[in-house]
């Protein structure tokens, strides 16, 4: 370990001592119309055939040798490249206005904006959804999900059917780190996990990355979905919004000061309470969510940004003749941000982020009533550093302190003889576990030779509570070898700690989700990762593609013991077992990102075990969302300057569940038991039949008038499960109580389900 | 425009169903059949033993007659006393079927150590239990009309009583009552009485759950059972209360949690673990309360 810091730390050195007398070229990239940071573009520079990236602000720095004149491309996926000329022997600021690409273009200008970032980028494992396309895929009711897009990527695994957790390379859902604008958000779900917290309107960029982490990103094992919402228009007021079937949202964003500052507000809610009211007895239900960011230019190397985020759930079911259950849940984030650069190599974020989290959920038994309750408050503090110190180094370090504390609470109190059932205060019942996590990263991406680069980087993380500490070294190493202009190979080698775990449990569909620290009892996660991948574009980068095979070692995953009753949980920590588990799989990715008709390919072979102690009789067993095949097909096809329809088809193998295989009369007859009990021998012994379904949808697009002004409009159609496939949800047994024959029963909970929804934007 | 719309919603009303469930067939796993015993010693009573052979999950053998092993040898002894028991039956008139078990002749005495010893194809199984559990005393029985649980909404019958000091004991329901042949399962109100025609006959009903005393040394303690059958107003039904020793307690206690798996969402599927090495099964002691007679006030 030692040995390869010093190797790392040797060749940074000598990279950095051989770049002498330079120009710098820097700027910010935006949107033409909106004033938008174009996140990730491209910048090329013809003559040193060498490039860069703008991020998540829109900035970049590139730094070449003296020439007489410089060629410079910029481009970005959606976006027409525009191609510069300027002079070599000088450093430059240089902003640039990308216009959006129509579909009509001249095909060479398409080519001229496809980036091959895929192919030239020394990172692995990194996916930017392509947030175009999640707008015109069909999906259920309506909702534009980017969440379900997710899903559709190589190495995802999709949760139940309808929901939009999501499993990557193996790992248990709350190994994924999600963060909106920096702040994490620990249940991005709606509706049972049918749709998520994320607004799509009010979204800039989100990116995935599985594999081949960077050093600025720790704290979880699996996977890093980074989400950037919108800064908001900073030219002219904007209004856009949607009309579907069980909710609606507006967004509204505009100038503060023009192209100074701009602000944007996004709301979303249901009406599903409202319509279901006069047909469903027993059941309530309602979400919201609220997006606001506003952002200020107070110099012109200082810029703030203040977004924030609130959701919330509240679900109640009472019914006669079965479970009795209300639950509340919802996320609320807040992200303070200055931005400042230095000068034109270094660039500067420091960021200070609130979040809270909660889930409360109440059931009546036995006339007790019984309350689990669970959250999280985050205050995080960070600051992150860019230095692009030559065209050879682009270097990323910083320091993140966050402080979370968590507050588990479980109780339940006799009802009374009034019936009237009491209320309990989680903020002065539960106890407060506070941790704290402190980390310093460094990252540099080296090019080596036009051919090899290296992008390595070392986490520091240090967990303490007032009881224990844990302290990590976490090396990244990512290398690339470019085979030719299109072709290149990467390597990546990751160890990551997760100081938090999701106790989840193995049958429950609703987010019953409880999220506990690391301790004494509870060990951080720990995983290692190597992936290998080859990546290669044809017909001048119009199609994409990549082959990546990866294993990976997990330790410290936790599970309820057998026959935990959740509501019936006081201490978590006593009813959890821990153990490990390995993945091991290939992912194949075919992209076409332009012309008329887009969309993708991918497929993932996968394997995925879990050994525990005191589960299974501590012999190995497949991982709950172990799924060998999964395939998904998407298309996206402008039929006419008003059409474009658009197409998903996947295909998973079913998932593992557990099953009898014996089963033993009961004495003393009766209906005690049913009359038989069962004989389990191994856990997730059985699959459910394969899931297949395809999806469709219609847009119809047009540009209409209202008192005198245009506006676009947007209909858009599509139907869900088109065939109406039966996908099992789960198998549930039951024993006849005569002839104590058991009885296996498929639930499927999604039919074909069509939704007509309205957008419009002004 | 107005006409794709319209092809739509009839579309959109032509598709509209519902989630399904259907009933699967699931393609077996090859099992190794497993000897599956069964037997509480009750003070003053002689030991009955059920005695069954394990089969698949969904082998179509459910009848006391398919499962039961006939050819074992059978032993409890305590000290120089032995006990040998032998196969007998008796009728189940619900089921409308004869159960099968062993049965001895030398009661069980509180406080004595026994020793189980079944021979079955020359292989022994062996299991020791000490019959120490006190007579728990019965105070109350109530009738509630409605009680909420995980399972929804029932009626349920309410057990009082004290329990006993400085003895680790786990509570059961028992009830034992006449019916006639309109009687039902309570849950799925399902029958097979046919069999009794006019005459009235005996069931004998066995709480599920398992209610420990942990904290609660000779404090009052209570628990709402949902009786198993449907019941008519003014049926006269004897009402008793169980206690076991811990381990069985365990071993009932895993069948509830496993039972309550297959129909309850947020328990996690349990793996039976054995009391007696190399079958499945459990050889421990119990003693019952008086009888409390309990009429159905509706």
């Amino acid at each position: 370990m030692k040995r390869s810091l010093k190797a790392i730390f040797f060749l940074s050195i000598i990279s950095l001592s051989v770049s002498a007398q330079n120009f710098t070229l820097s700027g910010y990239i935006k949107d033409a119309k909106s004033g938008e940071a174009v996140i990730g573009t491209s910048i090329f520079l013809t003559n040193t055939k060498s490039g860069a990236s703008a991020n998540t602000y829109g900035f970049y720095s590139i730094t070449f040798k003296a020439n007489d004149t410089l060629g410079v491309v910029f481009s970005s996926l959606g976006y027409q490249a525009q191609i510069k000329k300027l002079s070599g022997r000088q450093s430059q600021t240089l902003n640039i206005d990308l216009l959006e690409n129509s579909s009509n273009l001249q095909e060479v200008v398409v080519k001229a904006s496809r980036n091959d970032d895929n192919v030239q980028k020394t990172q692995m494992g990194v996916i930017d959804v392509p947030m175009k396309l999640a707008n015109s895929l069909p999906v259920v009711l309506g909702e534009r999900d980017i969440m379900k897009i997710i899903q559709l990527l190589p190495g995802v695994q999709a949760g139940n059917e309808g929901t939009t957790g999501f499993y990557v390379r193996g790992g248990n859902s709350d190994q994924n780190l999600v963060q909106l604008d920096e702040a994490t958000v620990y249940n991005p779900n709606h509706l049972f996990g049918l749709f998520s917290t994320f607004n799509s309107n009010a979204l800039n960029r989100v990116t995935l990355i599985k594999g081949g982490f960077p050093a600025q990103y720790g704290g979880r094992l699996s996977s890093v979905l980074d989400i950037t919402m919108k800064e908001g228009n900073n030219k002219k007021v904007a209004v856009e919004g949607g009309i579907g079937l069980i909710s609606s949202n507006i967004t509204i964003e505009g100038p503060i000061k023009k192209e100074k500052g701009s602000f944007i507000v996004s709301g979303r809610r249901t009406y599903v309470d409202l319509l279901a009211k006069p047909f469903v007895k027993g059941i309530g239900y309602t979400f919201y969510d609220l997006n606001a960011k506003i952002n200020y230019q107070i110099t012109p190397k200082d810029k703030l940004f203040l977004s924030g985020f609130y959701g919330n759930d509240n679900a109640n079911y009472t019914g006669a003749s079965s479970l009795n259950y209300g639950i509340n849940f919802g996320n609320s984030t807040a992200t303070f941000r200055w931005n400042h650069l230095f000068n034109q190599k270094l660039f500067a974020n420091t960021s200070f982020i609130l979040n809270n989290y909660h889930l409360g959920l109440s059931t009546i038994q036995s006339g007790y009533v019984a309350q689990l309750y669970s959250s999280i408050k985050d205050i995080n503090a960070k600051t992150d550093f860019e230095y692009y110190p030559n065209q050879n180094h682009n270097i990323r370090f910083g320091v993140n302190f966050s402080t979370h504390t968590f507050a588990p609470f479980s109780a339940s109190i006799k009802i009374p003889n009034s019936g009237k059932i009491p209320k309990f205060n989680p903020d002065s019942l539960a106890i407060n576990t506070h941790t704290n996590e402190l980390a310093f990263y460094f990252n540099d991406e080296i090019k080596i030779s036009p051919n090899f680069s290296l992008n390595v980087g070392l986490r520091v993380q240090y967990f303490y509570t007032k009881d224990i500490s844990y302290k990590y070294l976490e090396p990244r190493i990512s290398t690339k070898i470019n085979l030719n202009q299109e072709t290149s190979l990467k390597l990546s080698y990751t160890v990551m700690n997760q100081f938090l775990h999701l106790i989840p449990n193995s049958t429950a569909s609703l987010p019953t989700d409880i999220w506990i620290p690391a301790s004494k009892i509870t060990a951080p996660q720990q995983s290692k990762q190597i992936s290998l991948g080859i990546f290669k574009n044809f017909k001048e980068n119009a199609y994409k593609t990549s082959l990546e095979v990866y294993y990976k070692d997990m330790k410290n995953q936790a599970l309820f013991k057998e026959g935990t009753l959740l509501t019936q949980v006081s201490v978590i920590e006593n009813n959890l077992t821990f153990g490990k588990g390995y993945s091991y799989g290939a992912e194949l990715f075919i992209e076409k990102n332009s012309g008329k008709f887009n969309g993708w390919l991918a497929y993932t072979l996968s394997w995925t075990n879990q050994t525990f102690k005191d589960l299974n009789f501590g012999k190995e067993f497949p991982f709950a969302y172990d799924r060998r095949h999964n395939l998904s097909l998407v298309g996206n096809y402008d039929l006419s300057k008003h059409w474009m329809l658009s197409g998903a088809f996947v295909f998973n193998t079913g998932r593992p569940y557990t099953l009898p295989v014996g089963r033993v009369d009961v004495g003393n007859g009766g209906t005690l038991y049913n009359g038989t009990y069962a004989d389990y021998t191994e856990r997730n012994n059985y699959r459910l039949n394969n899931f297949h379904r395809l999806d469709v949808s219609a847009i119809y697009k047009k540009t209409r008038q209202i008192f005198h002004k245009s506006y676009e409009s947007e209909w858009v159609f599509s139907i869900y499960n088109l065939y109406s496939r039966r996908n099992p949800y789960f198998v549930y047994l039951s024993t006849n109580e005569v002839t104590k024959l058991p009885v296996a029963t498929q639930v499927s909970l999604l039919p074909a389900i069509p939704s007509v929804s309205y957008n419009f934007k002004f | 425009m107005k006409k794709i719309i319209h092809i739509f919603s009839t579309t959109l009303i032509g598709f509209i169903s519902f989630s399904c469930e259907k009933v699967i067939t699931i393609k077996e796993k090859p099992y190794q059949d497993q000897l599956s015993i069964e037997c509480l010693l009750v003070p003053g009573q002689v030991p009955k033993l059920f005695l069954n052979k394990s089969v698949p999950y969904f082998s179509s053998k459910t009848s006391s007659a398919d499962l039961f092993i006939t050819d074992a040898i059978v032993k409890i002894s305590s000290g120089n006393e032995t006990d040998i028991l032998k196969p007998s039956s008796e009728r189940n008139p619900f089921l409308c079927q004869e159960e099968f078990f062993y049965l001895g002749k030398i009661p069980a005495t509180f406080g004595k150590t026994y020793k189980l010893e079944v021979i079955y194809q020359g292989t022994p199984y062996t299991a020791e239990t000490t019959v120490n559990q006190s007579k728990p005393k019965l105070h109350t029985v109530d009738y509630t009309q409605k009680f909420n649980d995980v399972y929804g909404e029932h009626e349920g019958i309410i057990l009082s009583f004290n329990d006993t000091q400085n003895e680790v004991n786990n509570y059961r329901f028992q009830m034992i009552r006449q019916v006639d042949s309109t009687v039902r399962t309570a849950n799925n109100k399902v029958y097979r009485t046919e069999c009794n025609g006019a005459n009235k006959f005996t069931i004998n009903e066995v709480g599920r759950s398992v209610y420990n005393d942990q904290n609660k040394n000779g404090l009052p303690m209570s628990f709402v059972i949902e009786p198993a059958y449907t019941h008519k107003n003014g049926q006269v039904a004897k009402v008793y209360l169980q206690t076991m020793d811990s381990k069985s307690a365990a071993f009932f206690d895993a069948l509830d949690r496993q039972k309550l798996a297959t129909y309850n969402p947020f328990v996690e599927p349990v793996f039976l673990k054995s009391l007696i090495a190399g079958c499945i099964g459990v050889f421990g002691s119990l003693n019952i309360s008086e009888p409390i007679e309990f009429v159905f006030p509706e």
